[in-house]
């Protein structure tokens, strides 16, 4: 027999990671993986987790999932980037796109030319040259055209959805792929007397579900991988301390809806506003130490723009991640593996990063530990970039109002994030990666909107006559406005695209 | 802008080597401002690069960027786009290897592994790994190949017409001595005399190269994992065009291009790989043969020397600056030259233990087939595919996605493939 035996996989928890594990697993491995996935209703999800990254709309497309189906399942709107209010300085705000600014020329990042008539003080706004930003400040939106020009390929989008709905959608993809589902609370993790390994798991309906690879998806419990295994935390709160929630959903205001999510400084952390189809997300995400729960609910309370919907609900977390997100045979993917608090809307990436890892180096029955160290390797490389970009919002500011934002700006930050910043002070330049979520264009927009601004610049940025770089700067803003202006409203587009929900 | 406002003024490249041309004209075209003067060397028997008319895929790139018409450099250098190569080896049957910058997929599925697939399942009948590559450059049109073959004189030639062309001053002399102060270089003596100062110093002197030892950088010393090898040349070229064919053999190679014919040949008196600890300290920066030196049987040696450039100029300080670029410089460099000296040892040792590097990337492909290289590492991970695929043990397990594939789609990808050429 050539073709190996399929490999039972038990998942542990059925949030939204649960079920993007059991999805792609079912869709991109069948024969190969034999998919059982055990929940709790009692328990529940999480729930929130709504604002998303363009990455995903290729996990959709590899699923073969139709775009407007789950937009509508979901009661999605797009979103084009984040709106950051007051982390610079309070009166402070800026964009941060899914897209680059303006374009190359000569080989040379367009920000350089920027700081070059910045400093002789004839320039607007970068974000002038962001199709992204000038759409999302007009509330307006279009897909990408196929084939289309430099301003067409100059931005992407990602979706803001109804967490709650997420989950359910993907479980009737599942069980349409071959997924079994138990319903069922773990209660008990028998474990293999020789190897250590888990051999099962058993839930109080008096059921035993044995399996060669357990997928730890129970979220903040950490079930498996935490409480079963004792698979050692990195504790990163010294640099992110904000470690609790305060989610409140509020109706929808009457009017344009906004393609994308705002997040706006707040004394002891900030808080999240996320547009959907049916209502509004929000919530305070604060550090206990600067702040009580009751203050916390009272402040998301005072802000919503709309009439609440629930009662604020306060979650608790620690920013990190386990050392080891694969430890023997068991995979932590979700919150089981770590968290890094949503200012990016990092999350549910971290999630399908994790899914599509394990896709690559998908076990066979025995698991070989290269394949496990490789994977924490490329686990691990992802949340630590991550967890610069997230320290960097906060340690990029002037704001000395709290004594919130006093710690941040003054703490020491990673070895990592130091050199970065040092090069970019220095010289405008962006470490070089490639395999990172965050790229230049991310790193620009933060260090700009936050006020770090450079003290130098690509010397062959000098190179045009002033008037001349003048001129095609003119044209480019042009050239964006008038292509904004052509785009439908943001609402409007939803509907006509077939992406609404009638309610 | 307050603090850093200088403007570089003048770049003095030391060597006049293909490395150190094609530095100049790229430093010229950079820096329209700046005065660019060459300083010119007596010919280095030691230099490969100025010998091994062979460059990697980067090279149009770089073309592009100085404004050189590919064209134009088709023709004078006589070069032949290289897009096949015949490995033979002791006792074994030819293999073939093609080339591809990226790892083709089909439907999600690496395309090596389908192909692993379908020779477990149908044994003998298939074809080999080359011709599937082959197939996917038909369909998709080239990539660049493996880069050109062409006469390096010819090359040396042309670049140098351009740097005159473009008012790059040239100076003559038998040596030049360093004059270090502070980390920096003060200046340089030609021959003991005229004093030649510039706000920025290019070390493309190759082998014998001394600006970066003379500020106190280390050389890091590779012959344990790599082997000392001498070149010579000869201009007989043969064959096919698009071919070359490898022949290993008593620890040397002989490769035959339509250009030329190379023979790679073990010497304990070869001066022997490594590279520089810091290639950018100060002022002054190494690349090229004078920052790395791994033997290769293709076209990257020079192609890596050709990305230190655009690297350099994508990096251009200030001279006033704080120094953070030269850090971000010598990161990138180093993760390039780990490169180099992993896929020296795949390409002219194989089987040997060679690199640490290599040694991991090795066992990841022979376990299931992945390419694990560093995300910055100038070789794309389709030439490490295709050149494993050709000289590595192949991968012990096929990827469960590609079982998963339904039957259909494996035979078509094969079928596309299945008119393959009569290997030469
Ligand atoms: C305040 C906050 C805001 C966020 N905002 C964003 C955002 O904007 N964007 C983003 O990408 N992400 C965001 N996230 C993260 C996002 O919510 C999660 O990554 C995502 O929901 C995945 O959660 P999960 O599936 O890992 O965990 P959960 O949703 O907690 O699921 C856990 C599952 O395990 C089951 N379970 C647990 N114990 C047992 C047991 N003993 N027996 C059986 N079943 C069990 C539960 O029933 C449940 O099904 C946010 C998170 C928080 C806390």
């Amino acid at each position: 027999m050539i073709r190996p035996e399929p490999v039972r996989v038990v998942i542990l928890g059925g949030g939204t990671a649960g079920w993007m594990t059991a999805a792609a697993l079912a869709k991109l491995l069948p024969g190969q993986a034999d998919i059982h996935l055990v929940e709790s209703e009692e328990i529940g999800i999480v729930g929130v987790g709504e604002a998303t990254l363009p990455h995903l709309r290729e996990f959709i497309r590899r699923l073969g999932l139709d775009e407007m189906d789950f937009m509508r399942k979901t009661r999605a709107t797009f979103k084009l980037g984040i709106d950051f209010v007051d982390f610079g300085a309070i009166g402070e705000r800026y964009i941060h796109p899914f897209g680059a600014y303006g374009t190359d020329i000569a080989g040379v990042g367009f920000h350089h030319y920027w700081l070059r008539m910045k400093a002789a003080g004839r320039v607007p706004p970068i974000c002038d040259f962001s199709l992204p930003i000038v759409a999302s400040r007009a509330r307006r939106f279009a897909p990408i055209p196929a084939g289309g020009d430099f301003l067409d390929s100059s931005y992407s989008y990602a979706y803001q959805f109804d967490a709650t709905r997420m989950a359910p959608m993907l479980r009737a993809f599942a069980e349409a792929h071959g997924v079994r589902r138990s319903e069922g609370k773990v209660v008990g993790v028998d474990r293999d007397g020789t190897s250590g390994d888990i051999a099962a798991l058993r839930t109080d309906r008096d059921e035993t579900i044995a399996g060669d690879l357990f997928v730890d998806c129970s979220g903040f419990r950490a079930l498996l991988i935490g409480e079963a295994l004792g698979s050692p935390w990195e504790d990163w709160s010294q640099w992110l301390p904000c470690d609790r929630a305060a989610a409140l959903p509020c109706t929808a205001p009457d009017g344009p809806i906004e393609p994308y999510t705002r997040a706006t400084a707040m004394p002891a952390g900030w808080r999240w506003r996320i547009p959907l189809q049916h209502r509004v997300g929000n919530g305070y995400v604060y550090s206990s130490a600067h702040l009580s729960d009751d203050e916390a609910c009272g402040a998301i309370l005072g802000a919503i723009e709309g009439e609440p919907l629930a009662d604020p609900r306060v979650l608790r977390f620690r920013a990190g991640r386990r050392t080891k997100s694969w430890d023997r045979n068991v995979v932590a993917i979700g919150l089981a593996s770590g968290f890094l608090e949503p200012l990016e809307s990092t999350s549910i990436h971290l999630v399908q990063q994790a899914v599509t890892r394990l896709v690559e180096l998908f076990p066979q029955r025995r698991i070989d530990a290269s394949d496990r160290d490789t994977f924490n390797a490329l686990v691990d490389r992802e949340y630590d970039r991550i967890r610069d970009f997230l320290i960097l919002h906060y340690h990029a500011t002037r704001r000395d109002d709290s004594d919130f934002w006093n710690h941040v700006r003054t703490m020491a930050v990673p070895e990592t994030l130091q050199r970065k910043m040092d090069l970019w002070r220095t010289s405008g330049r962006v470490e070089l990666y490639t395999q990172g979520l965050f790229l230049e264009a991310s790193w620009v927009a933060v260090y700009l909107g936050q006020g770090v601004v450079p003290i130098s610049y690509d010397q062959r940025a000098d190179t045009p006559a002033p008037d001349r770089l003048a001129k095609s700067l003119t044209e480019l803003d042009q050239a964006i406005r008038q292509r904004v202006a052509a785009w439908p409203d943001h609402g409007d587009y939803l509907r006509q695209a077939g992406a609404w929900e009638a309610a | 802008m307050s603090g850093a406002a200088g403007v570089t003024r003048s770049v003095l490249v030391v060597g006049d080597g293909v490395v150190g041309l094609a530095a100049a004209i790229a430093l010229r075209r950079a820096l329209p401002g700046a005065a660019v003067r060459l300083v010119q060397l007596p010919g280095d028997e030691d230099s490969w690069l100025n010998r091994l008319g062979a460059a990697s895929p980067i090279i149009h790139r770089f073309h592009r960027q100085i404004g050189l018409d590919p064209r134009l450099f088709a023709r004078r250098t006589n070069a032949d786009p290289a897009y096949l190569r015949h490995y033979v080896r002791d006792g074994q049957p030819a293999v073939r290897e093609a080339s591809t910058a990226a790892i083709p997929f089909v439907e999600g599925v690496p395309l090596h592994h389908i192909w692993l697939r379908h020779r477990l399942e149908d044994g003998e009948g298939a074809p080999d790994f080359a011709a599937m590559l082959l197939a996917l450059r038909e369909a998709r049109g080239d990539e660049g190949g493996f880069g050109p073959r062409f006469d390096i004189a010819a090359y040396q030639g042309l670049l140098g017409e351009m740097a005159a062309a473009l008012d790059i001053d040239i100076a003559a002399v038998a040596d030049v001595t360093v004059t270090a102060d502070n980390g920096a270089v003060a200046g340089l003596s030609a021959d003991g005399g005229a004093w030649l100062r510039a706000d920025l110093y290019v070390d493309a002197a190759g082998p014998r190269s001394r600006l970066l030892t003379a500020l106190g950088a280390g050389w890091t010393d590779w012959s344990d994992w790599l082997p000392k090898l001498s070149l010579s040349m000869s201009p007989d070229g043969g064959g096919a065009q698009g071919d070359e064919r490898l022949a290993y053999e008593g620890g040397g190679i002989v490769w035959q291009t339509p250009v030329w014919r190379a023979a790679l040949a073990p010497d304990a008196t070869a001066r022997g790989p490594g590279c520089l600890g810091r290639c950018w300290l100060g002022n002054a920066v190494a690349i090229g043969e004078a920052a790395v030196r791994a033997p290769t049987a293709d076209g990257v040696g020079l192609g890596v020397a050709l990305e230190d450039i655009l690297r350099l100029i994508a990096l251009l300080p200030r001279p006033d600056g704080g120094g953070q670029e030269q850090r971000e410089y010598d990161r990138r460099a180093a993760i390039a030259y780990r490169a180099l000296a992993d896929w020296s040892g795949l390409s002219t040792a194989p089987g040997a233990d060679g690199p640490p590097g290599l040694a991991e990337i090795g066992a990841a492909f022979a376990a299931r087939g992945r390419v694990a290289i560093d995300e910055l590492s100038p070789i794309q991970p389709g030439e490490w595919l295709a050149r494993l695929m050709a000289l590595g043990p192949p991968p012990r397990r096929v990827d469960p996605t590609a079982w998963a594939l339904p039957d259909a789609v494996v035979r078509s990808t094969i079928a596309r493939a299945a008119p393959a050429r009569v290997p030469t």
